[in-house]
């Protein structure tokens, strides 16, 4: 039983006006429990549409979205936002971090909506920090830290609800070598602990790496390419 | 209630994060909640000092005009009135104004007889002696002397009196007492030089208030040269005074209401860059668009509230504690010149509630609307903007 299925999934902009815009056209496919997928093509291909289409940021024009064999492509808004903070954790290319706000502030955000206590909250910041070595950086304002630790702050953020899907946005675009080969490491170590990872790129390294298990070329909004490895 | 409060506490640390705009917006708020509220203040507590002054007048009182002019009236005059139906007592008062050069203001002298009235004394007691006097607080600020020392008058003869004074009045309207000098009644009939037989109008006490109109008219009728004044005539005109008067102000301060509606239609229609950004940030973290609306009700609350608060305490300070000099002379006139009084602290709630309202309630819509409209759009979509 496949964990997200799309059908015939399009997404057009400024429908029925001039500027009208075909970003994601019939696309089909689908994705396993604990896969990891590399989305991969030109820019301006509808990488990032998908993402955002798969992850409930946007709704389609038609299609279906199927998670756990659930349709969410209607789903009104208050469900598609408890799917976004239940089931998908982000990491965006610009890493969209508050910057004036602190490290911990930061990752606690997607848990101020939830019945979770601040003592609880802090925790859970507390362990996600940990994990990326970024604890003793807790009370640092975002604008004081390197790209690369924002990087890690970005993705401690999308840990921090326990999601079963990580999707993120060319998250190697603006790291150098050694930081990029780091957050290869720890997509990896999410990839062993059983966590479903759909990450759009243009970095080979990332595309390449041997733990991807799904690519997916895109092309003018269509899939070009859908390989099992 | 959990969610609630931490979006509440998110919320302020939002507001903290940008504390400078914020504190810029919460003074320009302040001012004009101050501007406005001072005239709604300054004019109740002036109203409410007319109508404690006027709750110990006479119910009615009855003046002599001739030629226009008031006049001295006859006491004979009394027995007259006092013979109709539905009057209980007549007293002649004996009474006048003194303007004194050296203080720049009017006082109000008064004559008393056996019956001191319903005059409360703070110090002392009241005269017994032509020699002596009693006076009010304003009276004494504006001279200096207290109690056993020497007030210096100038009479109607443009001679120099000495008065000893007996007693310092209190009341609980400054404005009733404030410029008030009491002297014995041949005192103060030497002082104006006031004949025996003459008054300078006579207090009639009329029990029923619904037979105060007819009785008037009663007493024009017996009496043509008279002319009755009933306490409700005397409070209306204050009233319409003080109405006109505040409405004027409030015009004025309408242009400060304007600058803040430019100000709150500048933030309606203008949601920052950052703001949006952040809002797209919250929405793609899993907020819902109540979520971010609660958000900013909040924080448009917090910002309003702490203004109101900030506006109406500085008005209070402002009336009440340093007078509202720069409204006094609008709302209490040119053309009267009192000794300067305290007004006593005196807040109409139904007023506060109102400018509550038309301050409070448009600038969470201000706050609300933009956001509402950014909230409620797909995340990617305004990441993507």
């Amino acid at each position: 039983m496949a964990l997200l299925q799309i059908t015939d999934l399009n997404k057009i902009y400024h429908r029925r006006r001039p500027d009208e815009m075909t970003a994601l056209a019939d696309i089909s496919l689908a994705i396993e429990p604990g896969e990891a997928v590399a989305l991969t093509g030109p820019s301006g291909s509808g990488k990032t549409t998908l993402l955002s289409l798969l992850g409930c940021m946007a709704r389609p024009t038609s299609g279906n979205i199927f998670l756990h064999e659930r349709n969410i492509a209607r789903l009104p808004e208050r469900f598609l936002a408890r799917l976004r903070r239940e089931s998908f954790g982000f990491v965006f290319q610009h890493y969209q971090l508050l910057r004036d706000v602190n490290v911990l502030e930061n990752v606690m955000l997607p848990l101020y909506p939830t019945e979770r206590s601040f003592r609880e909250m802090k925790a859970a910041a507390g362990a996600v920090l940990e994990r990326f070595g970024m604890l003793s950086m807790a009370g640092k304002k975002v604008k004081q830290l390197s790209g690369g630790e924002q990087q890690r702050v970005a993705i401690a953020r999308a840990l921090i609800a326990q999601p079963e899907v990580i999707i993120a946005d060319e998250p190697t675009a603006h790291l150098d070598g050694d930081l990029a080969r780091e957050l290869l490491r720890i997509f990896q170590d999410l990839h062993s602990e059983g966590t479903t990872l759909i990450m759009a790129t243009h970095d080979p390294l990332l595309a390449q790496a041997a733990f991807v298990q799904h690519r997916i070329r895109l092309r003018f909004g269509r899939i070009e390419e859908d390989l099992l490895l | 209630m959990r969610r609630q409060l931490k979006i509440l506490e998110y919320t302020l640390s939002s507001l903290w994060r940008r504390k400078f705009k914020n504190l810029s917006l919460i003074a320009v708020y302040s001012l004009t909640i101050a501007a406005l509220g001072s005239v709604l203040l300054l004019t109740h507590a002036l109203k409410q000092e007319a109508l404690t002054s006027l709750s110990a007048a006479p119910e009615l009182v009855v003046q002599r005009v001739a030629g226009g002019r008031h006049e001295l009236i006859p006491v004979s005059y009394a027995a007259t009135i006092a013979a109709l139906p539905g009057v209980t007592a007549v007293t002649p008062r004996v009474w006048g104004y003194f303007y004194d050069s050296l203080i720049k203001a009017n006082l109000t002298l008064l004559g008393i007889g056996e019956e001191p009235g319903r005059l409360e004394l703070l110090d002392g007691r009241l005269p017994t002696t032509e020699q002596e006097c009693a006076i009010g607080d304003g009276v004494r600020q504006a001279f200096g002397p207290g109690l056993n020392d020497v007030l210096v008058l100038e009479d109607s003869g443009s001679r120099r009196v000495e008065y000893r004074i007996v007693g310092v009045f209190a009341s609980a309207s400054n404005l009733l007492t404030n410029d008030l000098v009491v002297l014995t009644e041949p005192a103060i009939r030497k002082f104006f030089l006031i004949a025996p037989g003459m008054a300078t109008d006579l207090a009639v006490a009329v029990p029923n208030p619904r037979e105060i109109k007819t009785l008037a008219k009663k007493i024009k009728y017996h009496l043509p040269d008279t002319r009755p004044i009933s306490r409700a005539e005397i409070l209306h005109t204050y009233d319409s005074l003080f109405n006109w008067r505040s409405g004027m102000l409030l015009a004025v301060a309408a242009a400060a209401l304007l600058a803040f509606c430019i100000l709150a239609w500048d933030k309606a229609t203008g949601i920052s860059v950052e703001e949006k950004q952040e809002i797209g940030i919250l929405k793609a973290l899993g907020w819902e668009t109540a979520d971010v609306l609660t958000s900013k009700f909040w924080e448009g609350l917090v910002i309003s509230l702490t203004a109101f608060v900030i506006g109406l305490l500085a008005a209070w300070i402002h009336v009440f504690l340093f007078k509202a000099p720069a409204l006094t002379p609008l709302l209490k006139g040119w053309s009267v010149l009192f000794p300067d009084f305290q007004l006593n602290p005196s807040v109409d709630l139904y007023q506060v509630c109102v400018l509550a309202f038309l301050t409070i309630i448009p600038y969470l819509a201000c706050t609300m609307v933009p956001a509402w409209k950014t909230a409620d759009s797909d995340p990617e979509q305004v990441m993507r903007n």
